[in-house]
């Protein structure tokens, strides 16, 4: 059965739920075992030999979870508020009964709730992208690469710790 | 005002402070802008930023706007990036390249070498005028060592080599990392933190915090690593700091930091082929290497420190590629880098959460020395200058905060 675009959208859906209310170790469940989380820097770069934002494999994102949630992590205490808002959201041709590629647009609010007399506390902030997952069906649909090209990837950023 | 300096740094045999109006007062960051950058050698590009000719890329020295531009004959150029006709930049692209850079207001045109190579409509003007402006004023320095390129818009400032000075050898065994002593700059992952510069430069080579601000990264490492961690600048005393004349500084242990050279024996044995065993054992040592007044190189990566505003700074951390060796040491090398100081990486974004936090805290006026004496007494001072402590010690604010007050107090 090839994916529709309503499964698209609810599987993206509930992984913005997610990470909305920092459910990180089943966002982890979301993704296939050789899953990717890619946040590149540019278009068309090589993310083994050229730099990212973000290159998690399946070791990188339990990682990245790991230290959001059970260790002093500076930068996430206190943690961000995000609310992640998908929209745009296309089926590319060429789908089969295992694979599918979704096209969406990502905007992410994220506050640190704080004194606005400190640096990087009380201001809500925007990131915006385009989104590309690769999703597989194995047991369900899961996500295979989840790819997002910041409208900033290339430019300096602040506090990127929380998952986009 | 140059005098009163002198009141903002305090050293005794066993104290040495510094006053917080380094870090709020906006009257001192424009003079540091002007006594600092513009009077000593700035770190702006790596050659393999501007590989072949007509490459050029757009930095700053400071607050001064400028071209580093590699010429159709090869030679490489540091330019501000102001028209001569009435000061608009000639270029805004960040890098690219270009055979000239035409001014996008009255159109006049310069070479990539800076030569002025036409005025539109110059019958406007007297025939002396092309001769008069001779084309984008030049830095008056420009040198390289080792790949990085330096340019000093003073005139007045000994040679590089003799700038780098006790650091020197350390910048060789950094670019002695790849066998063929060639490093390729990538495209940094770019910061902006909420602090002033400084921050940045005293925290580098400080080798007394890791085990605090980086627990989230040790921990997590040791979680997931199944070899014993590594990084000695933060589980162990082993180790060393040492501060230099001029303002530079190393942070030194043993052990490369993220990846372990015992995996990548036809790394290390192509190193010892070029270098001998016990450079070898030198050269994948780690070192953090701090050269004033903006640039670190640390293990794989080349850190610059760019002021913005007096509580705002951009970091450029270009990760660098060694040539001359298997390309999966490469694929391991960014891997780590980009783990540990990348934009998402868990070690630099808890450094500059607390660089904001340390900007917020100075707002406090009952409290306004900050120390930095530790290890005062036990501190090795050698004929050279240098001045060698535990991993603790803060030999290398001490050391960069002296060349800080001479420069401000420069007549």
């Amino acid at each position: 059965m090839l994916l529709t675009h309503a499964e698209a959208e609810s599987l993206l859906y509930q992984e913005a739920r997610l990470l909305d209310e920092r459910r990180l170790e089943d966002w982890l469940g979301l993704f296939t075992e050789d899953g990717l989380y890619w946040l590149p820097m540019a278009e068309g770069t090589d993310p083994l030999r050229e730099p990212s934002l973000a290159y998690d494999d399946a070791g990188g994102r339990a990682q990245r979870v790991y230290a959001l949630l059970h260790t002093r992590h500076h930068s996430q205490i206190p943690p961000s508020r995000t609310l992640h808002c998908i929209s745009n959201l296309e089926m590319e041709p060429g789908a089969t009964d295992t694979e599918a590629l979704v096209r969406c647009n990502l905007v992410v609010y994220e506050l640190r709730p704080g004194h606005r007399q400190q640096y990087g506390m009380g201001k809500m902030r925007a990131l915006a992208g385009r989104g590309e997952y690769r999703l597989r069906f194995q047991d369900g649909w899961k996500i295979a690469l989840k790819k997002i090209l910041l409208l900033d990837s290339d430019q300096p950023m602040t506090n990127l710790t929380f998952i986009v | 005002m140059a005098a009163a300096y002198a009141q903002l740094i305090r050293e005794a045999p066993d104290d040495f402070r510094i006053h917080t109006s380094l870090f709020t007062d906006p009257a001192i960051f424009e003079e540091e802008m002007r006594r600092i950058f513009e009077k000593t050698w700035v770190y702006v590009a790596h050659e393999s930023e501007i590989p072949t000719a007509g490459d050029y890329r757009t930095t700053y020295i400071g607050k001064q706007p400028v071209i580093v531009s590699r010429d159709d004959e090869g030679n490489i150029h540091v330019l501000l990036n102001i028209c001569r006709h009435r000061g608009n930049l000639v270029c805004r692209d960040e890098r690219g390249s270009a055979g000239t850079f035409r001014c996008n207001y009255h159109g006049w045109v310069y070479k990539n070498s800076g030569e002025l190579a036409g005025i539109s409509h110059p019958q406007g003007y007297p025939e002396s005028v092309g001769r008069d402006l001779s084309g984008l004023l030049p830095a008056a320095r420009v040198a390289t060592y080792r790949g990085l390129i330096f340019a000093s818009l003073s005139d007045q400032v000994p040679s590089l080599e003799e700038h780098l000075g006790a650091v020197r050898p350390y910048v060789d065994l950094w670019a002695d990392l790849s066998p063929v002593g060639e490093v390729r700059a990538h495209r940094p992952h770019s910061f902006a933190y909420e602090g002033n510069w400084k921050f940045q430069m005293e925290n580098g080579a400080d080798g007394y915090h890791p085990r605090f601000v980086h627990e989230c990264a040790f921990q997590t490492m040791a979680h997931f690593l199944s070899r014993p961690v590594r990084d000695s600048s933060g589980m162990q005393d082993i180790g060393a700091i040492r501060g230099f004349p001029g303002g530079h500084s190393i942070l030194e242990r043993p052990g490369m930091v993220g990846i372990d050279p015992s995996l990548f024996r036809e790394y290390t044995d192509l190193l010892a082929e070029q270098h001998g065993i016990e450079r070898t054992q030198r050269i994948i040592a780690g070192y953090n290497i701090l050269i004033f007044p903006n640039v670190y190189l640390m293990d794989s990566n080349i850190r610059v420190i760019q002021p913005i505003r007096l509580d705002e700074t951009v970091v450029h951390s270009h990760y660098t590629e060694l040539c001359g060796i298997p390309d999966y040491v490469n694929v391991a090398r960014l891997k780590d880098v980009q783990w540990r100081l990348g934009t998402t990486g868990l070690i630099g974004t808890d450094d500059m959460e607390i660089f904001a936090a340390a900007q917020s805290a100075m707002q406090a006026s009952a409290m306004p020395w900050l120390r930095l004496s530790r290890a005062m007494d036990s501190e090795v001072i050698e004929p050279s200058g240098e001045r060698r402590a535990d991993i603790n010690a803060e030999s290398s604010q001490r050391a960069m905060y002296r060349e800080w007050l001479r420069l401000m107090s420069a007549s």
